[in-house]
């Protein structure tokens, strides 16, 4: 098996044969996972901050690391594939935002993520299909390309798809 | 060193043997004159970088490995750095204490941690993630915490974990019964309920074995319940516990307890931090993170 490690703040796009696309734990960031299964290609980003207006020149050279920045990148590479597809024909599963909860807000990163993860979807039209989202536990996902299973790993825990 | 707890104020039963632990703690190897010297230079708030270059010369090891990574690719220099003092100046204290540390605590930072599912290198990453949130969060305590210290404090806070994660596994299924129905809300609640003790209270005790100074035995004995502190070293151990919280929440856990920790809230009385300035500082760190980690832990 052919194996790509997106990590923090990055994405991917692959389809073909025997191959993985996995992320690292992601803590309070989000795997999004958009996926055209009759092309048997699959898009993977870790998303790690909700807001690319606080910090747009970090933004410019970083843009994986927002949540309303990348998923726009991948809908073209998408298209750069010649894959340009209506919304719905997307499925798209989200993982992630693993959650503190702090009374001043600061903290409650893992919930901001995903609340403007599903923003930047909608904004797109593209719907969830299938969620692992929040709770108190770091997770990584590992993709099967070819039968599109998406993965999702928690330490201590059984595996599980979704 | 007579007992498995930190401090007296510290409260716990030991379920698991006494004296195993403390053999433990014993037959981790002691950290080299030059390393322990460096971290309680790193305890005291004023410290030039002539003082660590004096440390450091004595130890020909650390000295040739601080060279190695003033001249490594990673800073891409354009003429060699051929003494100690130059590449010391170069790199600031971080580098060199987190040299020292990657080089004679090695046993430690990057131990498997199986009991905790995690995997070689991982507490080395996370403990340098941590650390390197303490020094930014230091900036946010009103000149309460120096960042040297809480740095220092950051990279060794979970050194109990080498010691208690060998214990986990006999535990596991009762760790994790408590933890998946709810019993503890906690990781730490679950160790010290499960075990009588935890990576805390036994880093403490590792600390002590290393001979390191109170104000970094503070911050380590006390990440997970800061406001138990010295009223002094609050503030420091308050820092520890935010920059932890941020490492877990940026993926940079140590297995199976990732995230699995309360936060206290009492930390507004410490460190003053609101989410806008929260989410650019968890980019920047994770970008120095990535710079600095293949140099130390990898």
């Amino acid at each position: 098996m052919k194996m790509h490690t997106i990590g923090t703040g990055e994405y991917g796009v692959m389809f073909g044969e025997g191959k993985l696309l996995k992320t690292r734990p992601l803590g309070a960031g989000v795997a999004v996972i958009i996926q055209d299964i009759k092309s048997k290609t699959s898009g993977l980003v870790h998303v790690a901050l909700p807001d690319s207006h606080l910090a747009p020149e970090r933004a410019r050279d970083n843009p994986g690391y927002f949540a309303d920045t990348p998923i726009p990148i991948l809908l073209e590479a998408f298209a750069d594939s010649g894959l340009k597809r209506d919304p719905s024909d997307y499925t798209v599963k989200l993982v992630g935002g693993a959650n503190v909860i702090d009374r001043h807000r600061a903290f409650d990163l893992g919930t901001r993520v995903v609340n403007a993860v599903k923003e930047t979807l909608e904004t797109c039209k593209l719907k969830v299909a299938a969620q692992e989202v929040g709770g108190r536990f770091s997770r990584s996902v590992t993709i099967h390309v070819e039968s599109g299973e998406v993965e999702m790993i928690a330490p201590g825990r059984e595996s599980k798809f979704i | 060193m007579t007992q498995p707890t930190h401090r007296a104020s510290v409260k716990v039963t030991i379920m698991i043997d006494p004296s195993q632990l403390v053999e433990k703690v014993r037959n981790i190897k002691p950290l080299s004159e030059a390393t322990r010297k460096l971290l309680v230079l790193m305890g005291q708030p004023d410290h030039q970088i002539q003082d660590l270059v004096r440390i450091v010369e004595h130890e020909p090891a650390l000295t040739a490995n601080v060279l190695r990574v003033a001249n490594s690719a990673t800073f891409a220099l354009n003429r060699k750095l051929a003494t100690l003092a130059e590449a010391a100046s170069y790199l600031g204290y971080m580098h060199i204490v987190g040299i020292a540390l990657a080089t004679s605590g090695q046993d430690v930072f990057n131990a498997e941690l199986k009991g905790y599912d995690g995997s070689r290198g991982d507490l080395g990453r996370h403990c340098l993630w941590t650390a390197l949130a303490a020094k930014e969060l230091a900036n946010l305590t009103d000149d309460r915490v120096y960042q040297g210290l809480a740095f220092t404090s950051g990279l060794l806070h979970d050194i109990g974990k080498v010691v208690i994660s060998d214990f986990l596994p006999e535990y596991a299924e009762e760790m994790e019964q408590r933890l998946q129905t709810s019993q503890v809300s906690d990781y730490i609640t679950a160790e010290r309920e499960v075990l009588g003790t935890d990576h805390c209270a036994v880093g403490g005790l590792l600390a002590e074995h290393w001979q390191l100074p109170e104000s970094l035995q503070m911050g380590i004995a006390y990440h997970h319940s800061p406001q138990e502190a010295d009223e002094e070293w609050q503030p420091t151990a308050f820092v520890v516990h935010l920059a932890d919280m941020m490492a877990m929440m940026s993926g940079n856990g140590t297995g199976v307890d990732a995230i699995l920790y309360g936060l206290d809230s009492r930390y507004s009385e410490f460190v003053t931090i609101t989410p806008e300035q929260l989410e650019p500082m968890m980019l920047d760190l994770q970008l120095e993170f990535e710079r600095t980690a293949p140099l130390l832990f990898d």
